[in-house]
């Protein structure tokens, strides 16, 4: 048995530059299948670890789905921001239990920055629990310019509770690290918990009136600003029944607002998303009978140039069945290979694009072994790529002895 | 003969203690109730009252004030819509559609039960006896708009005193897909 395996696998060394390809092509088309996979499994998990405990999403009126993949994933750009002082109408509102503006816009080194109020982190949950601090306990009493970083943040800045860092106004890069002019202190540290608060850098939201301030003029002073504006405001009900009566009243005041429940506004997204999804499954599936039909057409003409190879074969004793696994174990010799280089590469490119997908797409993608699903469907190609390769071998299974040695004229 | 006759008659004799020990626990089981029943007799007939009265409004076009009072009117009447004591703290079963509250999907994020499809984005809302919040059991997963049967047992919600609203809690312990 050894033997023959090694007599394969000599065969197709003897050959590699077609089979080369053939492993290639075996090893992109796995990449694309798994790559499929993967971005479905993770864009689902991603998102649905969302913040809780907020009924509602005040925004400017425009599209619900943007406001909250911008207001609660920091995913786009906000169409429109309101006034700030509209706070003081929702609060009234019958039903509001309480309202927390967010504030959006500017960044940290690429983390987006979150100008917000302390309700921010008593009202808000995520996994069911509200948010928990690793480090520091300045949360109750926030001065101007203290700073929560979360804990994704923390960890790839390598900041520590009392440093001073600077926040650049807009969505700059620059790398400038001016002290002079960065009076902002990290008071807090939040701990994990897998949605997009982790990635985000949390201030007050008079600092983040000021940040624009002193980008607009210069200031060195922090100024309260009179005609602040928020990006949205979360709410939370005393009655999560009544959410349709508080929204309607959102509805219908004077500012043109909308307000949007979170849940409904990200199934509509999941919805919208299930028909990208099928398609891309079906360019999969495509790519991937593509590449069976390429290694059965290659095993097939292969045939011809072995025409002898597998005659000497037989003459030096080979049975018929011994040609047939010949050419089965070289089939499944590229399928294999090809998955698992079909895998590291795909594993490559998650590496290198994890850290944009998680920036752009808001999508956390880390490589992993194949998940259970992911083997049933490599599993599923290798017994099609026998059953296809078998075509070929029996071909050579039934080639009579004289015919190859004496090729045709 | 008379073996099988025995045979028979202690089958018989079994099967009926069965069902006497099955019924009574049949008798606890989950009454199911249609969405107008969760609506008190007299509240009931109060709105037929007040929308015949407003079928004289019928003629106005959109826009009107006085149809935008009367709709004003209608709001509040829908907002403060009493809950009836009927089947609160029984068990009950009930089909509805989901309008989900959380944009996280964790597998037992509470969401609201209502009665009609689409209740979520037409206007007008329905009325606050029409609407159940559900907490749902471990391990259950539902979307918007998924048509189920909840069986679980019913509650008073919160009542804010000032507003006067007040929808009902369920305390799910079976969610099944509507058919």
């Amino acid at each position: 048995m050894l033997i023959w395996l090694r007599i394969a696998i000599q065969s197709a060394l003897a050959r590699r530059s077609a089979l080369l390809i053939m492993v290639l092509s075996t090893a992109i088309s796995v990449a694309i299948l798994l790559g499929v996979f993967k971005i479905r499994d993770d864009t689902k998990t991603s998102f649905s670890n969302a913040i809780s405990g907020v009924d509602l999403v005040v925004g400017a009126k425009g599209s619900p789905t943007e406001l909250i993949l911008y207001s609660v994933f920091h995913i786009g750009r906000a169409s429109n921001t309101i006034p700030a002082s509209l706070e003081k109408t929702l609060v009234d509102l019958r039903q509001v239990a309480w309202v927390v503006p967010v504030q959006l816009g500017d960044s940290y080194r690429n983390y987006p920055v979150v100008g917000t109020s302390i309700d921010f982190f008593k009202r808000v949950k995520a996994q069911g629990r509200h948010l928990q601090l690793a480090q520091g306990s300045a949360l109750s009493d926030p001065r101007l310019f203290d700073v929560v970083l979360g804990h994704t943040v923390a960890k790839n800045t390598q900041h520590r509770i009392g440093e001073q860092i600077a926040i650049s106004h807009g969505s700059g890069t620059g790398p400038k690290q001016d002290h002079s002019n960065s009076p902002f202190r990290i008071i807090g540290i939040l701990e994990a918990n897998g949605t997009p608060i982790d990635n985000a850098v949390f201030i007050s939201t008079n600092a983040f009136d000021a940040l624009h301030d002193i980008a607009d003029g210069g200031l060195q002073f922090a100024r309260l600003n009179p005609d602040s504006q928020a990006s949205a405001f979360f709410i939370g009900l005393k009655d999560r029944g009544s959410v349709f009566s508080v929204r309607r009243q959102i509805d219908s005041l004077p500012n043109s607002l909308m307000a949007v429940m979170p849940g409904v506004a990200l199934d509509e997204l999941w919805s919208s998303m299930e028909i990208a999804e099928n398609a891309l499954l079906l360019i999969a599936l495509g790519v991937l009978i593509t590449t069976i039909l390429g290694i059965t057409a290659t095993l097939l003409v292969s045939l011809e140039s072995r025409r002898r190879e597998l005659a000497i074969f037989r003459a030096v004793g080979a049975k018929p069945y011994q040609v047939l696994s010949l050419i089965l174990t070289e089939a499944l010799m590229v399928c294999v290979v090809g998955i698992l280089l079909g895998w590291s590469l795909l594993q490559l490119i998650i590496l290198t694009a994890s850290d944009y997908l998680r920036k752009e797409w808001g999508v956390v993608s880390e490589p992993s072994l194949p998940s259970m699903n992911d083997g049933l469907a490599l599993l599923y190609l290798v017994l099609v790529v026998l059953i296809s390769a078998s075509i070929p071998a029996i071909k050579a299974y039934r080639m009579v002895l004289s015919e190859g040695l004496n090729p045709p004229s | 003969m008379r073996r099988t006759f025995l045979y028979h008659s202690i089958q018989l004799l079994l099967a009926s203690t069965l069902g006497a020990l099955a019924l009574p626990s049949l008798a606890n089981e989950y009454k199911e109730i249609e969405w107008d029943e969760l609506m008190p007799e007299g509240w009931k007939k109060k709105v037929i009252l007040e929308l015949t009265r407003m079928r004289r409004y019928g003629g106005l076009m959109d826009g009107d004030p006085r149809a935008d009072e009367a709709y004003e009117k209608l709001k509040k009447v829908w907002d403060a819509a009493p809950p009836t004591k009927t089947y609160l703290g029984k068990k009950i079963r009930i089909a509805g559609y989901v309008v989900p509250l959380d944009a996280e999907r964790m597998q037992s994020s509470e969401f609201l039960l209502v009665p009609y499809f689409g209740a979520c984005v037409h206007s007008p809302p329905p009325p606050a006896n029409q609407i159940i919040l559900v907490k749902p059991p471990k391990g259950s997963k539902v979307r918007t708009m998924d048509a189920i049967w909840v069986n679980g047992a019913l509650l008073e919600g919160k009542t804010n005193s000032d507003a006067g609203t007040s929808t009902y809690i369920l305390n799910a312990d079976k969610i099944t897909p509507y058919r």
